[in-house]
């Protein structure tokens, strides 16, 4: 212990002789090191983000969204026709017995009004399913329940934002907001806006059933001035099913009963659990790549290390004579400049887990993109930057061990 | 205590062949002080080389306590170095990033079982016989030649070596620093050390009880004074 203790010893002040040249050596560790570090943190915060988002979606849903196929001609038709139908539902119902959940949604674009206040928003005609299919939880109040949808309750759950506009300093619940002419009681408040709405703005939830005797089969939508009648029995349907195994037969059914009643396709299926698969691939390959441009960076440095230690040993010539005239072993003069190379590369490894650290902090606080620093890549990098340290150290020591002693002496 | 039995050593220097040593063949009993001279190609380098186990014969035995050198590995050549032979060098040779108690120690870094505490006061006392004492902790860039000298001679004495094997040591000192110098290798050798000096000063050789005078790769002349 007490050796080793001043083997390094000896190497720091070996290295201490020559401070300028050690630390330039040591660079190119610390930025080998910092930038594994760095890229892996911004790659798993990257893929973080992307699951986190897919997991809002719900990884044991299925999505079916109605999409509007038809061609600019055809749309001078008055009323679209497309998408989910309420057979669909019904067989999907049917054929898949082992949903836990399931909800249809009919979405409006509109205002909403609360006295003279007007907001644009998106009012989402569902089942009470849905608090439960996109995992939505209430700041206040109650869900929608089901039965508000069998008395076609004139009921609303407007969220976190939307309340903040629109009721700023008194209470939501029990207050009446209108759309299109209906009156609905805020009967429940969401916390923030969910992600599975793509950040729209504001949203309002009210009964399926209510928003179907209120405002009939045809949905009119009028946004920034276009107009446009539809006739879509649902946007969109959510199945939730008990775990990831019943996702995939499910989803087989799905796409058979959708592909049966549908012959253009206007609709789209959505598997978020498969999306988590394709994220964990793409996850992969970005740290290969990420993983492969830290580990040439750190390629450079330990070359850098060799040329240094090289030029180290033709000019410490003399001293490894000395050392071998007082008694040095070849494997001591090897030890010897293995440790300063080790020592050399485990400085470096250190600044550059310092500077692995902060930088991603500085990335997250400056432009927002999520970082994630993981321990694994932490001690990767460490470990790594050591063995470059023996890697390339190895060469140069064997090769100064190799001299004999008095050509070692007689050099000038 | 060191014995030569024909000791030939040839290099090879390009199509040439150079015989620096010739059968050479010289005793030197413990406590003697020997001066080895010669003009410079007469050999007194190489062999005082071959002494240090610094570099092999070509042929013959080199014994060192009646033991031959010459079946012995790297490791072990290192290792007798180590123990039985202090060298002292013109250019001293030290360390420039160790301190003078450093560089005292320095030899003990490679030998097993060093007791630290014991070592360390052994390297204090001979900085004293040394007369540097009071500089310690100094570098040796802080020091002039002749201190560095001593502290390599110090360094020399650490492992209780047989001999001591000094090869032109006050070649870069003024006279008055080489005198002190040569006052230290007789205060050495009165106190029992084997010295053995490579010079081809006179006034180096004139202190020693011993003179070797080498030439053409031969013992030319073996004299003893009987001073002091």
């Amino acid at each position: 212990m007490n050796k080793i203790f001043s083997i390094l010893n000896f190497a720091l002040q070996s290295l201490a002789l020559h401070k300028l040249r050690s630390s330039l050596t040591v660079l190119g560790i610390v930025f080998g090191v910092a930038s594994v570090i760095t890229m892996l943190a911004v790659g798993e915060g990257a893929s973080k983000a992307a699951q986190d988002s897919i997991r809002k979606l719900g990884s044991t849903n299925i999505i079916v969204t109605s999409i509007n196929k038809q061609e600019e001609d055809e749309q001078e038709q008055r009323v679209r026709s497309y998408g989910v139908t309420y057979e669909d539902i019904s067989r999907i119902k049917t054929a898949v017995s082992n949903y836990t959940n399931i909800s249809r949604q009919r979405i409006y674009e509109g205002e909403i009004q609360y006295y003279s206040n007007e907001t644009e928003t998106t009012v989402i005609a569902c089942d009470s399913d849905i608090f439960k299919v996109n995992s939505i939880s209430l700041k206040k109040g109650r869900k929608l329940c089901d039965l508000d949808l069998r008395n076609k309750n004139n009921v609303c759950v407007i969220d976190g934002s939307l309340s903040n506009e629109l009721f700023p300093y008194q209470d939501p619940l029990k207050q009446k907001i209108s759309f299109r002419g209906s009156y609905y009681q805020v009967v429940g408040v969401t916390k923030t806006a969910d992600m599975s709405q793509n950040f729209s703005d504001f949203t309002v939830y009210i009964p399926f059933t209510t928003a179907l005797s209120n405002h009939g089969e045809i949905i009119f939508n009028q946004v920034n001035g276009a107009y446009s009648f539809e006739k879509v029995d649902a946007h969109k349907l959510i199945i939730k099913l008990p775990d990831t195994a019943a996702v995939y037969s499910a989803y087989q059914k799905v796409q058979r009963i959708m592909k049966h009643g549908h012959p253009v396709q206007d609709y789209e299926i959505q598997v978020p659990i498969k999306l988590l698969e394709q994220a964990a691939e793409t996850k992969r390959m970005f740290s290969i790549l990420l993983g492969s441009i830290a580990g040439i960076s750190l390629l450079v440095g330990g070359i850098g290390i060799m040329n240094i230690m090289l030029a180290t040993v033709s000019e410490r010539t003399k001293e490894i004579g000395l050392r071998r005239a007082l008694g040095a072993k070849r494997k001591d003069i090897i030890i010897q400049f293995i440790s300063e190379a080790i020592v050399l590369s485990l400085i470096g490894g250190l600044v550059g887990v310092f500077l692995g650290i902060l930088v991603p902090i500085l990335i997250t606080t400056f432009t927002g993109i999520e970082t994630q620093l993981s321990m694994f890549s932490i001690a990767l990098a460490f470990l790594i930057s050591g063995l470059t340290g023996v890697i390339f150290g190895s060469y140069p020591a064997i090769k100064s061990a190799s001299l004999s002693p008095i050509e070692a002496l007689r050099d000038v | 205590m060191i014995e030569l039995q024909q000791l030939e050593k040839t290099y090879q220097i390009g199509s040439q062949t150079v015989r620096a040593l010739r059968g050479v063949e010289m005793i030197v009993e413990a406590r003697e002080y020997v001066a080895i001279m010669g003009a410079s190609g007469s050999g007194k380098s190489t062999l005082l080389n071959m002494l240090g186990c610094l570099d092999l014969p070509t042929s013959g035995n080199y014994l060192i306590d009646k033991k031959d050198t010459s079946s012995l590995d790297d490791d072990e050549l290192s290792e007798l170095r180590g123990k039985k032979i202090g060298f002292v060098f013109q250019s001293y040779n030290l360390l420039p990033q160790f301190s003078v108690l450093e560089n005292i120690k320095l030899p003990l870094f490679y030998q097993n079982g060093v007791d630290a505490e014991a070592s360390h006061q052994r390297a204090i006392k001979l900085a004293h016989l040394v007369g540097l004492g009071e500089r310690l902790e100094h570098k040796p860039f802080e020091l002039s030649g002749g201190q560095q000298q001593r502290v390599a001679i110090a360094r020399a004495l650490i492992n209780d070596p047989l001999i001591i094997l000094a090869d032109e040591p006050t070649g870069n000192l003024d006279s008055h620093t080489e005198q002190e110098i040569l006052d230290l290798f007789e205060t050495l050798n009165k106190q029992g050390k084997t010295i053995i000096v490579v010079t081809h000063e006179d006034i180096v050789g004139d202190r020693a009880k011993r003179v070797v005078t080498m030439k053409d790769g031969n013992i030319l002349r073996d004299t003893k004074h009987e001073t002091s």
